[in-house]
């Protein structure tokens, strides 16, 4: 045997040198597979959450408003989401690569492979019928939720809680005999709507507790200024005649006559059409009938 | 079982153990991993050398340590892996730290011809044995002032002969990473060669 290879048999018998005992490498191999996989699942429903969300939110208010993808990535993607979003992942694949195979496979592989079982996760739940249930349990079973998610996640309630976009919703605390209302929205911050030029979902049922989104813009701190409310389930335009913000301010002025002849039902938003088209062929006959019978006086 | 042992060869019982069995049995008794040692002592201390371009005590400090380390984490010992990129993945890594610790510069490694005409391919044997001490000196600096990321894989592939796959599990990297550096270690060597 070698100097080097008797050497180290020595120091090895001196120092009572013994192969680690089989079920610690297991335990501490586990350890390392339970907090890759862990932290893979955390950032597979983040990603979950965010594909979810993108089946849930109101896109065609934000194409309506005349946003840019780049505005509606900003509103949907608020700062401390994306950031623990990004550490969850990162954290995921570091883990991945501290178990004993992991080294094999790269980092983009591995950021692809959280990433799209996040989207399947999404996908899968999306069409999973119990998912409306566990979204209403966690909305109204865990207190602060919500506000939670208009804060910090990638939400519906994030979309509505965006007043300087003129996107607001919440639940209705107070309604003033007339033309406007009060609610809380999901940040808790009060709220005075003025509603005098709405477009006003006949769904909508103006009473306390009642949850709303709201389409218009700030006035003040405490005011809003409504040109449309909607129920919140609605994810529908109040009609067809739903105009861009831009659009709105120059029309302003001219709409205050009509506001409440426009009090169109959402669902109901063709039909009322159709209505004022009968109308307005009624009216018609009626003007046909007066025209034929001053003839006829005037032959008499 | 019985049967296939009789039906064994007789000269297989007098055939060098296998890395297996021999690990099976240092499990039980260090003096079986003298012998795995003993296997892995010449060829390890060959590429301690080319990595870390030192000679004398120090590599055979390092083998010792890594030695030590391998027999501790014997249990940790994968059998889908090659026990000899499991030993140079070990060894690596001592050799590593020991890099980054040394400040003294001790003994230097002497590179060889051959090493370095396997590195440097576009010189012809002939052309080699005509460097004088110099020109040799110069290939030992450039090699030497390599980044670690492409020393190491040069040395593992064109000196060491490892296969891609074994180099994934020595050094730990996906199997692109390493033929990345490999391709770009070598390029950079030879421009740094013929700057």
């Amino acid at each position: 045997m070698s100097a080097l290879s008797t050497k180290t048999l020595e120091r090895i018998a001196e120092g009572r040198v013994a192969p680690i005992a089989r079920w610690k490498l297991l335990l501490l191999g586990g350890a390392k597979w339970a907090a890759a996989g862990f932290v893979s699942v955390l950032a597979a429903f983040g990603i979950m959450l965010t594909v979810h969300v993108l089946f849930e939110i109101d896109w065609h208010v934000y194409q309506e408003l005349g946003f840019t993808p780049i505005e509606v990535l900003q509103s949907l993607s608020p700062l401390l989401w994306t950031v623990l979003l990004a550490l969850i992942l990162i954290a995921g694949v570091a883990l991945l690569r501290q178990t004993k195979y992991g080294y094999r496979y790269s980092l983009v592989s591995m950021f692809g492979l959280l990433f799209l079982s996040g989207v399947a996760m999404g996908a899968t739940f999306e069409r999973w019928p119990g998912e409306e249930r566990i979204e209403s349990a966690l909305m109204y079973k865990i207190p602060g939720y919500r506000s939670f998610e208009a804060r910090v996640l990638p939400s519906v309630e994030k979309q509505w809680s965006q007043p300087e976009d003129g996107l607001l919703g919440g639940t209705i605390t107070s309604i003033d005999e007339g033309k406007s209302f009060e609610i809380r929205d999901f940040e808790d911050k009060a709220w005075k709507i003025d509603t005098e030029d709405a477009l006003m979902s006949e769904s909508v049922e103006l009473k306390e507790n009642q949850e709303i989104k709201i389409i218009g813009e700030t006035e003040d701190n405490e005011t809003f200024r409504a040109t449309e409310v909607r129920s919140w389930e609605s994810k529908k335009p109040t009609s067809a005649s739903v105009r861009p913000k831009a659009e709105e301010h120059e029309e302003e002025s001219d709409d205050e006559e009509g506001s409440e002849e426009r009090d169109i039902d959402e669902e109901d938003g063709e039909e009322s059409e159709e209505e004022e088209s009968e109308d307005h062929d009624e009216d018609q006959e009626e003007s046909e009938e007066n025209q034929e019978d001053s003839e006829r006086e005037a032959e008499d | 079982m019985i049967a296939e042992e009789q039906k064994m060869p007789i000269d297989e019982a007098d055939r060098p153990r296998e890395d297996e069995d021999l690990i099976a049995a240092a499990r039980e008794n260090p003096e079986a991993f003298g012998q795995l040692m003993e296997r892995y002592e010449a060829p390890l201390l060959r590429y301690l050398m080319r990595l870390t371009g030192w000679a004398g005590e120090e590599v055979e400090d390092i083998l010792q340590e890594a030695f030590i380390k391998a027999y501790r984490h014997l249990n940790d010992y994968d059998s889908s892996l090659k026990f000899s990129a499991w030993l140079y993945r070990i060894t690596h890594n001592q050799a590593i730290d020991a890099l980054r610790r040394h400040t003294a510069s001790p003994v230097r490694f002497e590179w060889s011809l051959e090493d370095v005409a396997r590195l440097v391919p576009a010189k012809s044997d002939t052309e080699a044995s005509l460097w004088n001490k110099e020109e040799l000196e110069s290939v030992r600096r450039t090699i030497d002032s390599l980044p670690e990321r492409y020393r190491e894989v040069l040395v593992l592939r064109f000196l060491e002969e490892k296969s891609y796959e074994e180099i994934v599990d020595i050094l730990k990297m996906p199997k692109g990473s390493v033929a990345t550096a490999v391709k770009r270690g070598k390029e950079l060597l030879l421009k740094q060669l013929d700057a």
